[in-house]
């Protein structure tokens, strides 16, 4: 191409110009004669033992000493929602605004909407305010090794350039690169070179060995880097990449003559991807189940949680759709029971609230038995008001450890005696206002979960009285239970 | 013969234990059970945006059942979160509402015991939708309610599957902390706190929260989270909480500090809470002053006895 120029420059008659180009061409050469003679290393490579990524979160919810369970925010936006990597049995550093401490983790939810919650193995020891740092530092230790092709004489170097990491807090990973974690000389080796001393920059990612010796061409060398006893020392960089597709980083290798001059160098990639992700998946449910109660049992039967007192008398086993309560007669109050049972993995727990098609009524005639509490004029309103043998009404009453109350738990629903006078008490919802039986805003509900094995179970006693003067006939009504998740 | 009138005999009792040892189970055999799958479902949906899901329901009961669907409007108006599903016609002018824009296929379906059956949302908002939250639930109800043979009850129950739509847009979030209070004066622990705070914005939110208390000297001694919860809109959350400790002295002051929406909008409270226990100090200070007292009066009561005692003493002394 230069001939053909040259050629044409001649044919033109151009001498000046080129002689100037000759010089111009001339100047070029010199500068990069160096670099020119520089030759690719062969061989070249970086085997790093561990190529699972660090992973970096904050949290969006705080975290009072004793927690056991951490509220992962921005869990829907990358790069944080590469934070489900914590997930390991790995130490994470839980940092600031509170004090860090290394925290052990057993497992991880799902990622529900921004957030996921990491469960710990054991309850943290500090407070720690929204946006303290959750972050897991996966190290590993790099092997890099390669052939010369030019020798290196004694004081040359073999230069090492790493994308650089978090320098501010080298113990900390970083999206960009690989944190250096207090790297010293004496974490450092090399076989095939004998390097003299060693110089670590972090802030530039560069490890250099100035050699004490002459390095001959064609000798294998490998450089290990960052192994402190046993345990590696860089931290690898956090994954910024989709799942599945690895984080690419590029390592600089040169070697350098005593004059500074380089020798030989090269690049090489390696890849920083998740190991193997074993996916399981939990659906969501919630459970509701109705089992009658026999008559003359106690009312607390198969519910430790409900400790009310008293026995069906009606006569009759209820089933899990009817409840008889018998014949009703006065001076007496007949009792019948349900045991309702509901389970849920649904972190916000459950609610259970009742209707009913309206009072406890003989369509033949249209004579109702009165409610319990009077007639509802809200939901959960009037308050459930205690029976006495012989006045009139219908109504049912919640019992167990979930029961809803107001302020202080039995200030709603009563408890103690189920058979008149002041303990439990009774209401009977209308087609339009339902009354709040039972909620657990705190699930799983379960007999398996934090609250124990009555979590979840609610005994419900109907019972109904008559005065003389009720007519004779069949009262019914129809109860519905609402199961859902709490809002 | 004998033997074999023996063991007639003997076989016989070992019957008549048997039979009176026989109690009936108290939860009787039959059960219904329904579990529906997932419990919560959140729509995020452009105005004229369409979108569909799949509800699993499963038959736990004994006995095959006729179960029907229907998709309903839902409100909270308590301060607890608890899902009120509206009949059809009832407030009519619900601003959240949301089930005329939903079906659900099949609305009515059979199932045999422990048999499984999906059944599919589709929602279609319309074009001219205004931004904020709206709110339904899927209802699933057996149909076979029976009343009793005498006076009682026909029990029925629906488990309902509740949707969360946002219709995307701009939304206005307005929340504050309404009430933020521990008792002015305890004698000792625990320390119940009571947090309430209300949603006035068109959807729903979730606050997070962190309360941390402070001594006199502005260490801080205690802190913790509110739960995790949802506010209606329109509505507000009571959040109960409690310093679980006994022993504390002095004023504390206790600030919540927290955010709501998808701005991060601020939250903020502050109360202040004596604890003193008060019988515990009037017992030691009575008790110092009884130990005072007592030591002044005896050693009143020595000089006394000194000064009686003193003539003798001289007069040993001179006879000395």
């Amino acid at each position: 191409m230069t001939s053909i120029l040259i050629y044409y420059l001649i044919k033109e008659g151009m001498t000046k110009k080129i002689t100037f180009f000759l010089l111009f061409s001339l100047f070029f050469f010199l500068l990069s004669f160096k670099a020119a003679l520089a030759d690719t290393l062969t061989n070249a490579s970086d085997t790093i033992s561990n190529s699972r990524p660090s992973a970096i979160s904050t949290i969006g919810v705080g975290a009072s000493a004793g927690a056991v369970k951490l509220t992962l925010a921005n869990m829907n936006t990358a790069p944080f929602s590469n934070a489900r990597y914590i997930a390991s049995d790995s130490a994470v550093l839980l940092g600031g605004p509170g004090t860090q401490e290394t925290i052990q983790i057993a497992s991880m939810s799902a990622i529900a909407g921004t957030t996921a919650a990491l469960y710990t193995i054991s309850p943290t020891t500090q407070n720690h305010n929204i946006g303290a740092t959750v972050m897991m530092a996966s190290t590993a230790q790099h092997t890099i090794q390669f052939k010369t092709v030019q020798a290196v004489d004694s004081g040359g170097k073999i230069e090492i350039v790493l994308p650089p990491g978090n320098t501010a807090n080298p113990n900390f990973p970083s999206y960009n690169g690989f944190s250096f974690n207090g790297l010293t000389s004496a974490q450092l080796s090399a076989s095939g070179a004998t390097c003299g001393s060693w110089t670590i920059t972090s802030t530039t990612g560069t490890i250099l060995c100035t050699l004490s010796s002459a390095l001959p061409a064609a000798t294998a060398v490998t450089i290990n880097i960052g192994l402190n006893n046993t345990s590696p020392v860089l931290v690898n960089p956090a994954k910024t990449n989709t799942v599945g597709s690895e984080d690419s980083w590029t390592i600089t290798l040169k070697t350098y003559d005593s004059a500074g001059a380089v020798k030989d160098f090269a690049k090489v990639r390696i890849a920083t991807i998740e190991a193997v992700e074993v996916y399981a998946t939990v659906d969501p449910y919630i459970n509701f189940t109705i089992q009658g109660i026999n008559n003359n049992v106690s009312i607390g039967t198969s519910n430790a949680g409900c400790t009310d007192t008293g026995t069906t008398n009606s006569g009759f086993d209820s089933s899990s759709t009817t409840v008889n309560l018998g014949v009703l007669g006065a001076g007496r109050i007949n009792l019948a029971a349900q045991l309702l049972t509901i389970t849920t993995n649904a972190n916000n727990g459950y609610t259970l609230t009742a209707t009913s098609s309206g009072h406890l009524i003989d369509p033949a005639v249209g004579y109702w038995l009165s409610d319990a509490q009077g007639n509802p004029t809200n939901n959960n309103t009037p308050t459930p008001a205690a029976l006495t043998a012989g006045n009139t009404a219908f109504g049912l009453h919640p019992c167990g450890q979930d029961v809803y109350y107001v302020s202080t738990p039995g200030d709603f629903w009563g408890s103690g005696a189920t058979g008149g006078g002041t303990g439990a008490k009774y209401a009977n919802p209308s087609p339009t206002y339902y009354y709040t039986l039972a909620r657990d805003t705190t699930g799983p509900i379960g007999s398996g979960s934090a609250d124990g094995s009555n979590d979840g179970l609610v005994t419900v006693v109907y019972a109904g009285t008559i005065s003389n003067i009720v007519p004779a006939g069949n009262y019914h009504t129809v109860i519905t239970y609402v199961a859902t998740a709490t809002f | 013969m004998k033997d074999k009138k023996r063991y007639l005999k003997l076989s016989l009792i070992v019957l008549l234990l048997a039979g009176l040892s026989k109690t009936k189970a108290p939860v009787y055999a039959q059960t219904r059970g329904i579990t529906v799958s997932p419990p919560t479902i959140q729509f995020d949906l452009k105005p004229g945006a369409k979108a569909e899901k799949t509800i699993k329901i499963t038959n736990h009961s004994s006995s095959t059942v006729e179960f029907s669907v229907n998709v309903q409007d839902f409100i909270v108006t308590d301060k607890s979160g608890s899902p009120e599903l509206l009949s059809e016609g009832v407030l009519p002018n619900n601003k959240y509402a949301a089930s005329t824009w939903a079906t659900v296929l099949p609305d009515k379906f059979i199932l045999k015991p422990e048999d499984s059956f999906s059944v599919t949302l589709y929602l279609q908002v319309p074009g001219n939708a205004r931004p904020g939250g709206r709110y339904l639930a899927v209802a699933f109800k057996p149909t076979d309610a029976t009343l009793p043979e005498n006076s009682g009850a026909a029990i029925n129950t629906v488990v309902g599957s509740l949707v969360y739509l946002t219709v995307e847009g701009k939304v206005v979030e307005n929340a504050r902390v309404v009430d933020f209070k521990a008792p002015r004066l305890s004698e000792y622990g625990p320390i119940p706190f009571i947090t309430e705070i209300q949603n006035s914005s068109d959807i729903h939110i979730n606050p997070k929260a962190t309360v941390e208390v402070k001594d006199l000297f502005g260490r801080k001694v205690y802190s913790f989270a509110l739960d995790n919860l949802n506010i209606f809109p329109g509505t507000s959350r009571i959040y109960r909480n409690s310093w679980e400790t006994k022993w504390l002295l002095g004023p504390f002051r206790a600030t919540l500090s927290g955010y709501y929406g998808t701005n991060h909008r601020t939250l903020m409270a502050t109360t202040l809470f004596w604890v003193i226990p008060y019988r515990l100090i009037a017992i030691i200070l009575l008790a110092v002053a009884i130990a005072i007292t007592s030591y002044f009066y005896f050693r009143k009561r020595r000089e006394l006895v000194e000064v009686t005692e003193e003539p003798p003493a001289k007069t040993s002394q001179k006879e000395i």
